[in-house]
C-alpha cells in the first residue's frame, strides 16, 4: 500500500496549469524527495494533498484512503512543516509547540512529553521562553519544525524548510529529519536544493512545470542520462583547436573552455581523465587542478530539461 | 479547548494594552466624571472664589486706601513689596493673579481730572496670563474708579470722604446669585452615566484591540493554513475563538462597568435597581459593536498597530459624534443627523433615558430597549461584514480555503 498516493491531479489557476496530470506514488519509510526549480508546482502538489487547495481533476488517497477536507482521522496522522514560518507571534516558542500539538493530542499528560520532546528535538531548551521575534531565522525554521512534528506523525511534509537558513542551521534540520525518519516516519520533502535532496532523500521525483520528469533513486535518475563524468582542469589558455580535439574524444559529450578551466561532460569509461590530460600534454598546455566529479542532479534536470535548475 | 486558551494567552501576553486602555482609561473617565458640577455643591449653595491679587499703595490718598478696601471684599489682598523683583516674582510665580499699582498723588490728580473733566491719570496693573481672573479684577478696579468719577463729577463741591462713601454705596450693590436645581439637570447619579457614557471609548479601544489583536493572530495566512490541515474542523475552532472573544469583551465591559460602580455607586441610591440594571445592560449591548469591529479586523488580517490605530480612532470619533463627550445639542444640525448613523449617539441616549428612570413601566422601558436593540442591529450588520470578508479570504487560493477542496472532492 502506498502511504501517499496521487494519480492523473491536474490543477489550474485560470490559465496557468500548476499541476499536469502529476502521479506521484510514496511508499511508507521513504524519505521522498521533490526536486524543481521555483514554480515547479512542488508546494502546489503538496497543498492539494493536504486539501488546502482545491484541484480540477485526479484522486488523492493517503494511508490507502481517499483524502478530504473532513478526514481528521487521516489528518491526524500527517505533520506539516510549511515554507513559511507559521507559528503564532504573540506566544512563547513552548506556547506555539503545545497549541500545535494539541489539535492532535487532547491528553495534556502525553502532551507534556510529545511538548519536551520536540523542544529536545529540534534543540530549542534554552529558548522556551522566548517569543518568537526574539529567535534568530535558524531558530525560527527549528521552532516551525517542531510545531509540525510533535505529534509524532507518521507521515511529515517538509516544504522547503531550510530557505534562508544559516549552514549549521540547514545541517541540524536535515539530521532530525533522518533521525524522525529512523524513528519511523515517512517523509516528504521539497526543495530546491539538490544537494539537500541527494543527501537525505531515498527516492526522488524531479518536476517542472508541474510534471514529473524523472522519479527513482539518485543514482537510479543519474544513470538514466548521458553524463558518467564531468571533468573540470585548470589551464591559463586554451585554443579553439585545440578544444575541437577535446570534443572529439570518443567518451567526451561536450566541453567548454571559460577562460580558466576546461570543462568536459563525459560518459561513462574508464580512461576519461586520462584521455583529456593527454590532449592537453601534447599540446604542451600547462595544467593546474584537476576535478573528475560524477553527475549531480543538476545535469539529470539539465538533460532533461536543456535547462539548469538554477536558472 | 486548545484555540480558546491560545486565544486568552494571546490577549493576557499583552497586559500592557488591557492596563492602558481598560485600567488607565477607565480611570480618566472616572476622574472627568468626579468633576462634572464642580464649583457648585450637591446642596445648591453657591461660594465665591477669592483671587489672590496685590495693591502697591504709593498714594496712601483716601482714594487709594478706599479702592484697595473695595477690592478686599472680593478678593484676597496678598502683601507684596514695593520692589520691582518682587512685584515681577509675585505675577511670575502665580502668587497674586492681580498686580495693582497706586501713584503717588493718584488720587488728587485723580478727583480733580473728575471734576474738571480732563483725562484721569493712569494706574498700572499687570495680570497673570494663565487665568482670566485678573481682567475681571481690572474690571471691578475701572468699575470703582468711575463711580468715583461720576459722583464727583455730579457733585464738583462734595468732600472726597463724602465722594467715596457715595461710590462705596453704589458699588456695594450687587446681583443676588443662586443656584437652582433644574429637573433635567446634573444629578449625582449623572456621574456614573457620563462615566459610562465616555465608556464607549474605553470599550471601544480595549474590546477592539484585543479582539483584533486575537483574531489577527488565528487568521494570519500561515497560521490559518497549519490550522486548517490539523484534524479539528473549522467550525470547532472558530467557536473557540468566538468564545474567546466573547469573554475578553465581558471581562472589559465588567471591569469598566466594576470601576464605575466603585467609584459612583454610592450615587445611585435614587436609582431604581432595574434601571440601574437597564444602564448596565445598555452598556453590555454596546460593547459587541466594539467586538465586532474587532472582528472585522482579525477577518482582514490587521496588524497589530492597525488594531491599535482603528481601536483609537474609532473609539474617539464614535464615541465624539455619538455625544458621549459632548452633549449632541451643542453640536451642529449635520453633525448631529450624522450621530444618528453611529450606535454611541443611541448608547448615550439610551444611558441617559435609563438613569433618569423614576418607575419601571412599559412606557418608561420600551424606548430604551428600542435604543438597544438598535445598538444590537450595528453590532450584527459590523459582524456580518465581517463574516462575509472572512469567507471570501478563506475560499481565497492564498488562504488556503478548503471549502472549495471539499466540493471538489
Amino acid at each position: 500500500m502506498h502511504i501517499v498516493d496521487v494519480n492523473n491531479l491536474v490543477k489550474r489557476y485560470k490559465e496557468v496549469v500548476a499541476l499536469d496530470h502529476f502521479d506521484l506514488h510514496i511508499e511508507p519509510g521513504e524519505v521522498f524527495g521533490l526536486l524543481g526549480p521555483n514554480g515547479s508546482g512542488k508546494t502546489t502538489a503538496i497543498n492539494c494533498i493536504l486539501q488546502l487547495l482545491t484541484y480540477d481533476k485526479g484522486e488523492i488517497k493517503l494511508f490507502g484512503e481517499k483524502m478530504t477536507p473532513t478526514r481528521y482521522d487521516l489528518k491526524r496522522k500527517i505533520g506539516i512543516v510549511p515554507q513559511n514560518v507559521a507559528v503564532f507571534e504573540e506566544l512563547t516558542v513552548r506556547e506555539n509547540i503545545d497549541y500545535f500539538c494539541a489539535l492532535y493530542v487532547e491528553d495534556k499528560q502525553k502532551r507534556r512529553s510529545l511538548v519536551d520532546e520536540a523542544i529536545e528535538f529540534v534543540g530549542l531548551e534554552d529558548y522556551t521562553k522566548f517569543r518568537p521575534r526574539k529567535l534568530s531565522g535558524g531558530l525560527l525554521r527549528r521552532l516551525n519544525i517542531a510545531c509540525g512534528i510533535a505529534h509524532k506523525p507518521e507521515l511529515i511534509f517538509f516544504d522547503e524548510p531550510t530557505v534562508a537558513v544559516d549552514p549549521q542551521s540547514r545541517n541540524s534540520i536535515l539530521e532530525g529529519i533522518l533521525r524522525l525518519n529512523r524513528e519511523g516516519s515517512t517523509v516528504v520533502y521539497t526543495s530546491h536544493y539538490m544537494e539537500e535532496v541527494e543527501e537525505i532523500c531515498t527516492r526522488i521525483m524531479i518536476m517542472d512545470q508541474g510534471h514529473a520528469l524523472a522519479t527513482g533513486t539518485n543514482d537510479e535518475l543519474k544513470a538514466m542520462i548521458g553524463t558518467g563524468e564531468r571533468i573540470r582542469v585548470e589551464v591559463n589558455a586554451l585554443d579553439d583547436a585545440l578544444l575541437g580535439t577535446v570534443r572529439a574524444l570518443p567518451n567526451v559529450l561536450g566541453a567548454t573552455f571559460d577562460g580558466t578551466a576546461l570543462e568536459a561532460a563525459c560518459t561513462n569509461g574508464t580512461h576519461n581523465v586520462s584521455d583529456v590530460l593527454g590532449v592537453l600534454a601534447t599540446a604542451g598546455v600547462a595544467t593546474g587542478r584537476i576535478y573528475a566529479e560524477p553527475p549531480t542532479l543538476n545535469d539529470v534536470f539539465l538533460e532533461i530539461t536543456g535547462k539548469a535548475l538554477r536558472d | 479547548m486548545q484555540a480558546f486558551k491560545a486565544a486568552l494567552r494571546i490577549v493576557l501576553n499583552h497586559p500592557v494594552y488591557l492596563l492602558v486602555y481598560v485600567g488607565f482609561l477607565s480611570c480618566m473617565g472616572v476622574f472627568i466624571s468626579a468633576s462634572i458640577n464642580s464649583g457648585v455643591a450637591d446642596d445648591g449653595s453657591y461660594t465665591a472664589t477669592k483671587v489672590p491679587i496685590a495693591v502697591v499703595d504709593r498714594d496712601q490718598s483716601e482714594l487709594s486706601e478706599s479702592l484697595t478696601a473695595y477690592l478686599g471684599e472680593t478678593a484676597e489682598l496678598v502683601d507684596v513689596a514695593d520692589d520691582s523683583f518682587a512685584m515681577q516674582d509675585a505675577v511670575a510665580t502665580g502668587e497674586v493673579r492681580y498686580l495693582l499699582v497706586i501713584p503717588q498723588g493718584y488720587g488728587e490728580d485723580y478727583l480733580e481730572a473728575a471734576r474738571t473733566g480732563a483725562v484721569e491719570p493712569t494706574l498700572e496693573s499687570t495680570y497673570s496670563f494663565g487665568t482670566m481672573a485678573g481682567t475681571l479684577v481690572d474690571e471691578q478696579v475701572n468699575q470703582y474708579l468711575g463711580l468715583v468719577r461720576a459722583t464727583a463729577a455730579l457733585e464738583p463741591d462734595a468732600s472726597v470722604p463724602s465722594v467715596l462713601a457715595r461710590a462705596d454705596q453704589a458699588a456695594a450693590e450687587s446681583a443676588d446669585v443662586e443656584t437652582v436645581q433644574t429637573p433635567n439637570g446634573a444629578k449625582p447619579a449623572d456621574r456614573f452615566a457620563f462615566y459610562l457614557q465616555w465608556g464607549s471609548y474605553t470599550m471601544t479601544a480595549a474590546i477592539v484591540v484585543c479582539v483584533g489583536l486575537l483574531m489577527s493572530a488565528f487568521n494570519r495566512t500561515d497560521v490559518h493554513r497549519r490550522n486548517l490541515i490539523a484534524p479539528v474542523s473549522t467550525l470547532r475552532l472558530g467557536m473557540q475563538k468566538a468564545a474567546a472573544c466573547l469573554l475578553v469583551t465581558l471581562a472589559v465591559w465588567a471591569i469598566t462597568c466594576g470601576i464605575g460602580l466603585a467609584a459612583f455607586g454610592s450615587s445611585l441610591g435614587g436609582v431604581p435597581l432595574p434601571a440601574v440594571a437597564l444602564v448596565l445592560a445598555t452598556a453590555l449591548v454596546f460593547s459587541l459593536v466594539p467586538l465586532s469591529i474587532g472582528f472585522f479586523l482579525g477577518q482582514i488580517g490587521a496588524s497589530e498597530m492597525v488594531a491599535n490605530a482603528v481601536g483609537n480612532i474609532a473609539g474617539m470619533v464614535i464615541s465624539f459624534l455619538g455625544g458621549a463627550w459632548i452633549s449632541l445639542d451643542l453640536l451642529a444640525p449635520e453633525v448631529q443627523t450624522l450621530s444618528r448613523f453611529i450606535p454611541t449617539s443611541w448608547y448615550t441616549e439610551a444611558i441617559g433615558q435609563a438613569i433618569h428612570l423614576t418607575e419601571i413601566t412599559p412606557e418608561t422601558v420600551l424606548p430604551i430597549l428600542g435604543n438597544i436593540g438598535i445598538i444590537a442591529l450595528f453590532a450584527i450588520a459590523l459582524f456580518a461584514v465581517g463574516l462575509a470578508v472572512g469567507r471570501l479570504n478563506l475560499r481565497s487560493a492564498e488562504a488556503g480555503g478548503n471549502a472549495g477542496a471539499k466540493a471538489a472532492a
